[in-house]
């Protein structure tokens, strides 16, 4: 996969995304979205409706299935899934299991400490699904570039 | 004399036009019961082709996963899992295919051991094939 692009206010946009709705309790997701016609250059940070707590999330499937169908007309796909954890950030075998995107290539951001510490892709872990279908751990500058 | 042959004549004419009558007759008695025959094949064969046209036994639907969409081969007796298979495969065979199902725009998860006519699958109508569940998180 081509290095994705994401503007630092893409970025605090989604660490507020987490403050706001985790409130340093609960887990928390974001979606980083982009065109199909130019997928490296993500466009927009999508809160996706979901039940959590302190050491979980998952989406709401009415919501899922609406922004299936929007992806679609608006010729969008989903480049990354990112979520925090409670304390450090690794991926968890339910994270393996339940990913949104399926497909090699794509890619799951973990953000430690609900997101309380710094804006920064620091501490974070990446991991990406291999070719054959099992996730590998990436470093996060490698794949994601964070531009002004 | 000259009277009796004009009428015997006479009477010829009409026996033979009186069988050309019932000749003819007959002929409109067969003819009837063929069309009617007819009738009732063309009937038939409407039914055929307007069951063929609503319910094709090969027809393709639309797929989409994360935003593109695909057009499949579907057969109205396949099973739903084996369009799932195949719809997984088209997208670059995700390599947890158990998480992904088949839903109709409506929202209505297919089931996988129904075939796609019993699921209520129509002739190019849009399927999402997305995760049942997404979740994540320590626990």
């Amino acid at each position: 996969m081509s290095r994705l692009s994401l503007s630092t206010t893409q970025l605090a946009e989604t660490f507020h995304h987490f403050r706001s709705c985790g409130a340093g309790r609960r887990e928390c997701q974001a979606l980083w979205v982009s065109p199909w016609a130019h997928p490296e250059g993500i466009t927009r940070v999508v809160h996706p409706q979901h039940h959590a707590h302190g050491a979980g999330f998952e989406l709401e499937s009415n919501w899922l299935h609406a922004f299936w169908l929007n992806l679609a007309a608006a010729g969008l796909g989903i480049r990354v899934q990112i979520h925090t954890h409670p304390g450090r950030a690794y991926h968890s075998p339910t994270d393996d299991a339940f990913p949104i995107i399926h497909t090699p290539g794509f890619l799951s951001l973990v953000i430690p400490d609900f997101a309380t510490g710094p804006v920064s892709l620091d501490n974070a872990y990446l991991a990406e699904i291999s070719p054959s279908g099992q996730w590998r751990a990436v470093e996060p500058t490698d794949l994601i570039e964070i531009v002004p | 004399m000259d009277n009796l042959c004009c009428e015997l004549v006479e009477d010829a004419d009409v026996v033979r036009a009186l069988a050309n009558v019932e000749r003819a007759g007959e002929e409109v008695r067969v003819a009837t019961s063929a069309l009617e025959q007819a009738a009732g094949r063309l009937s038939i064969a409407e039914d055929e082709l307007r069951e063929a046209r609503e319910h094709p036994r090969k027809f393709q639907v639309a797929v989409i996963y994360n935003g593109l969409q695909k057009n499949l081969a579907a057969e109205r007796d396949e099973l739903v899992k084996l369009l799932l298979a195949r719809a997984i495969a088209a997208f670059g065979s995700p390599p947890q295919p158990h998480t992904l199902s088949l839903f109709t725009e409506q929202g209505v998860e297919l089931d996988d051991n129904k075939t796609l006519d019993a699921a209520g699958v129509k002739p190019c109508e849009k399927l999402l094939l997305r995760p049942s569940k997404v979740k994540g998180g320590l626990s």
